[in-house]
């Protein structure tokens, strides 16, 4: 018997692929971040940053598409679009990353039409993950603080995103979240598959900028929360959400704030100072603020 | 008395069997009415919402047509399980099962199996059009099938109760 969340994230693989997971020990599957299949190779998951082979056949091409089948309810159309940013969020908020041959029309990606690797991350919330003092800095009385997290990819800016959304809405504060890429909130038929808090909205796989403006219209929230400020467009959806006296939470992808300041994108975002509080994600994934 | 009964017996059972063949032209255009709009039902579902198949299928396993939620609760039973059977090998086993106590013929059979090719397979606007063709094979069928409950159906009824009275003749 698998770990429920390993468990989960492993049920989209075919049947004879799944107890392959079973070599690995209680303590593993307790932490395994990742499970990877590649056309021509065993089975693979990922402990601690880590890959580790396991003991099995090469995969095939037909395993890997049965795989992504599974994962797309055999409904290509419904998962189309982020098929095309090469991803697939499942129930449970996990999330399949895809690699193969694309079909390209009008330098616009179609579709897959030959799946050569998968990866299945398996989505585990950490709880806490936002200590009390980050908590402070972000809240004072009825006071909320707008505030930015930078990091390189992987270190836990989503979940910390989270988990400071999730802490705040259970204390009150009614939160929005604009989640493009399904990883916040991770819906699944309409429900939360992650703990988001008991005052939060979402909006799932809606392009940012547009999510957070109907939000902010819609919802009234106090804080909104946007995942990866990536685009102008998200930028000016900041600003808007701001103009209307939303506190705004995001995060964005840079090493320090030398390297913050030097993106184009972000140096605008500095002049509106709209972000009172500014924060780094260190290696060790301790928050320090460094504005 | 006894000779009344009999006559009464003979022709009631004689243009029973006609009301029944006529019955079963009637259920054809009926079947076939219910799966253009059930492929109507799948074509919103795509172009609207893009819903996923085995959630369309769960919707019409519940609809209260019977043929209806026959084939396609057999189906949603199918695609709940969990092996390594394709949505294709569940869709058309579903109406290779159940389509002819459901009223479909073979032919009927045949084009809602040709649809299992591109069901969740393209996107929508692929799918669509799939469905669209279908549907349009579909309604010849019925285009078909109205004309021989009109035709036939009339027939078979005539000619049944005719029977029934030429027996009563021949006994008499």
């Amino acid at each position: 018997m698998l770990e429920a969340r390993l468990c989960e994230a492993a049920g989209y693989l075919p049947v004879q692929l799944r107890s392959i997971l079973e070599q690995l020990t209680r303590p593993e599957q307790q932490c395994c971040e990742e499970i990877r299949l590649r056309i021509g190779q065993p089975l693979t998951v990922t402990l601690h940053g880590r890959e580790r082979t396991l003991t099995g056949k090469a995969l095939t091409s037909a395993e890997l598409e049965d795989t992504l089948g599974r994962a797309t309810e055999y409904s290509m159309h419904t998962f189309a679009d982020s098929l095309r940013q090469g991803f697939v969020t499942v129930h449970g908020g996990h999330r399949i990353g895809v690699c193969g041959q694309t079909a390209v029309q009008d330098g616009n990606i179609l579709s897959f039409r030959h799946i050569s690797s998968l990866n299945i991350r398996v989505a585990r919330q950490i709880t806490g993950a936002a200590d009390q003092a980050l908590l402070a800095q972000l809240r004072e009385g009825d006071m909320l603080h707008s505030a930015l997290f930078l990091s390189p990819p992987g270190r836990g800016k989503t979940t910390l995103l989270r988990d400071i959304s999730r802490q705040l809405s259970d204390g009150g504060v009614r939160v929005s979240l604009a989640d493009e890429r399904s990883e916040l909130a991770a819906l699944y038929h309409g429900a939360p598959q992650l703990d988001i808090g008991r005052h939060t909205d979402a909006i799932d796989g809606c392009p940012k900028a547009q999510a957070a403006m109907m939000l902010v219209k819609t919802m009234s929230p106090q804080l909104l929360v946007l995942d990866e400020i990536t685009a102008e467009t998200d930028v000016r959806a900041v600003e808007y959400a701001a103009h209307c006296g939303t506190a705004v939470l995001a995060s964005a992808h840079a090493w320090d704030m030398d390297d913050f300041r030097q993106r184009p994108l972000y140096s605008r975002l500095l002049d509106t100072g709209i972000f009172s509080r500014i924060f780094c994600i260190e290696q060790d994934r301790t928050v320090r603020r460094v504005m | 008395m006894l000779k009344m009964i009999g006559i009464v017996l003979i022709i009631g059972s004689f243009t029973g069997i006609g009301m029944s063949q006529r019955q079963q032209f009637r259920g054809h255009v009926v079947v076939l009415g219910d799966m253009i709009s059930v492929l109507d039902t799948i074509s919103g579902e795509l172009s609207f919402h893009l819903t996923s198949i085995p959630e369309i299928i769960a919707r019409l396993a519940q609809d209260k047509r019977l043929p209806v939620a026959r084939i396609f609760g057999a189906m949603h039973t199918m695609v709940q399980q969990d092996d390594s059977l394709s949505l294709t090998y569940k869709w058309m086993k579903a109406f290779r099962d159940h389509g002819r106590d459901a009223g479909l013929t073979e032919e009927d059979i045949g084009i809602l199996c040709d649809l299992s090719e591109f069901i969740g397979k393209y996107d929508a606007r692929a799918q669509q059009k799939s469905v669209d063709y279908a549907k349009e094979r579909l309604s010849r069928q019925l285009e078909i099938a109205s004309a021989e409950m009109k035709s036939k159906g009339m027939v078979y009824r005539t000619c049944c109760i005719a029977a029934g009275i030429l027996l009563v003749l021949v006994l008499i």
